[in-house]
């Protein structure tokens, strides 16, 4: 849906389009709250008021950025505001020191010292077939830190640049990146040990 | 030429196109050489498929009633328009 003609639609109350903006975008929402204040209680009841400041603001919405854009920085003011009130900091730990790689990965030398597999067997067909694929993605997204699940939502779904994306979590768009990669490395890591268990049952 | 370990460390910037060129040449030149880190290549890009493949976890979410409530009353009596936001710090359309 264009950004303009959805803007027009929810001003003129057409529930329809509240809804499918709010199916998309509420988790990635409640993601980006929960990785700001570290409280995801707290992260719910912020994405609910950030709806009807939404709502209330929506007149005022210039088009100068997309509209979920424009919600998720509400939702972003709001988090911060009310985790500096609250004397809260995120929980979590935002380091992005340590190795990409566990130890043992590659030599002394730099070289391959456990080779990866082939996941010639992941073909698209596989994927679309195998809900276990999804499932297994699913769960290792779960399991990493709220910054970096948030950052997974921002960049990869709703395509947010590393800077966007820094700025509504406050953080460089270079430990965005860092944190990127090691979401992602980790979840390769996890595919690629459920592939090989795969392969020998 | 760069170690396995140095090419793998720079594999999520590659696939992201986040490199120069020259950068993207010395991988290349490496991965035409060797076929693990092909092979870790191929498994970076297919996870970032899938990540973003992973479409609409929420995709059975709805709005609470008492949410599309305050819509519906929102838009009903919608607040006096508010000054352009462009230069606002808080909540600008970015």
């Amino acid at each position: 849906m264009q950004d303009r003609n959805l803007h027009q639609r929810m001003l003129r109350g057409d529930q329809a389009a509240l809804a499918g903006v709010y199916a998309s975008l509420n988790p990635v929402m409640v993601r980006l709250a929960v990785a700001i204040t570290g409280n995801p209680a707290l992260a719910e009841d912020l994405t609910q008021e950030a709806w009807l400041a939404v709502f209330d603001k929506l007149a005022t919405f210039r088009g100068d950025a997309p509209l979920r854009h424009w919600i998720l920085r509400i939702l972003a003011n709001k988090a911060r505001t009310r985790a500096r009130q609250e004397g809260k900091r995120r929980k979590e730990e935002t380091s992005i020191d340590g190795p990409t790689f566990p130890e043992g990965h590659f030599s002394d030398g730099g070289d391959w010292a456990l080779p990866p597999q082939l996941w010639d067997d992941l073909t698209p067909e596989r994927v679309l077939a195998g809900r276990e694929i999804w499932q297994i993605v699913q769960g290792a997204i779960l399991t990493l830190p709220a910054t970096q699940q948030a950052i997974l939502a921002l960049l990869e779904r709703e395509n947010l640049s590393a800077e966007a994306c820094g700025d509504l979590l406050g953080l460089s768009a270079g430990n965005v990146r860092v944190h990127l990669h090691r979401a992602r490395e980790k979840i390769r890591r996890t595919l690629d040990a459920e592939l090989a268990d795969a392969e020998r049952n | 030429m760069q170690t396995c370990r140095e090419v793998c460390e720079q594999a999520h910037d590659y696939v992201d196109g986040n490199q120069s060129l020259l950068s993207r040449a010395k991988i290349g030149l490496h991965l035409l050489m060797c076929r693990n880190c092909t092979a870790f290549m191929d498994q970076v890009r297919k996870t970032r498929s899938l990540i973003r493949n992973d479409a609409q976890p929420g995709a059975e979410m709805q709005v609470s009633s008492e949410l599309m409530a305050a819509f519906a009353r929102q838009s009903a009596n919608p607040s006096p328009k508010q000054a352009p936001e462009r230069g606002a710090k808080k909540e600008k359309s970015q």
